[in-house]
């Protein structure tokens, strides 16, 4: 199945184990010890994060470390930044025309 | 001085819709008029660099406000929102699109229904904008019940990406299409 970045950040343990992993690579026991689930549910959400492209696994000795890549976050950065500019700039807008108003009413 | 107000912004793929939540210095009759009044919305509406012009606004249910977003080289982009239903100071919903001057829609480009709540508190007007992405070919009012779910259910709000394009109508991408779409073609 094909998956997208977009769908790794709509669920918010994802974007947990996404901050989690952001700080250092990880093992799927020690990811799993952060969240009130089991480890079973908390292994699906690696393994989507893992066909997304956002986390890769690392073998060290018997242990597999989950890292996170960092190239494809910049994707979700880059867009949603976008989005977020667009609003931002014109509420601030919005913010300098209200304080004008309440000037003028005075 | 105004870093103290509340904003929030979120993204959900899954229903297509985008959260924006933000609260404003002000009384709910002025802000509700920013939102609804063409001469102030032409003050506000476009982010800098561009800036609007209201061509016509009829504000009523089945009313059209056709604008342009004009460049700083002075191009202009034209939208329109279509208004759907109106609450008077509670809320408004419509459909938007890019379109010509005579409001003629551009179909190359998807639409998008938003849904704004306004709502009184201490000092500030809450507004809430859900925006829900028509994807082309989908049922205009497949989405109105969506968007009624993602605004009035609470749920947390979505953005939509299809095969890497995002498609939001001019309310959320309110400058040229084809230059915002054209770097984020390159995710997902």
């Amino acid at each position: 199945m094909r998956r997208d970045v977009f769908q790794a950040i709509a669920d918010p343990t994802r974007r947990a184990i996404i901050a989690l992993i952001a700080v250092q690579s990880m093992t799927p026991n020690a990811i799993a010890e952060h969240f009130d689930m089991t480890r079973q549910s908390v292994s699906k959400h690696i393994r989507i994060l893992t066909e997304c492209e956002l986390l890769t696994k690392a073998h060290e000795g018997r242990e597999i470390y989950y890292q996170l890549q960092i190239e494809k976050m910049k994707e979700i950065d880059i867009w949603l930044a976008q989005f977020r500019k667009i609003w931002e700039t014109r509420f601030s807008q919005l913010d300098n025309l209200l304080s004008t108003i309440k000037k003028a009413k005075k | 001085m105004t870093s103290h107000l509340h904003f929030d912004f979120s993204v959900n793929k899954d229903n297509n819709t985008i959260h924006v939540e933000r609260e404003f210095a002000g009384d709910l009759e002025t802000v509700w008029d920013c939102w609804t009044r063409p001469e102030l919305l032409d003050l506000w509406w476009a982010p800098k660099p561009y800036r609007t012009r209201t061509k016509s606004m009829d504000f009523r249910e089945g009313g059209t406000w056709l604008y342009a977003m004009i460049s700083p080289e002075n191009v202009p982009h034209w939208c329109r929102a279509d208004y759907q239903s109106i609450d008077p100071h509670k809320s408004f919903s419509g459909l938007d699109a890019f379109c010509d001057e005579m409001g003629q829609i551009n179909t190359e480009f998807p639409r998008s229904l938003w849904n704004n709540r306004f709502s009184a508190g201490e000092g500030v007007t809450r507004v809430v904008v859900v925006h829900v992405v028509v994807l082309r070919g989908h049922d205009e009012r497949d989405v109105g019940q969506r968007c009624e779910a993602a605004g009035g259910g609470g749920e947390s709000g979505e953005v939509a990406v299809g095969g890497g394009r995002v498609l939001v109508g001019p309310a959320a991408l309110p400058i040229d299409p084809r230059v915002v779409l054209a770097p984020v073609a390159a995710g997902g």
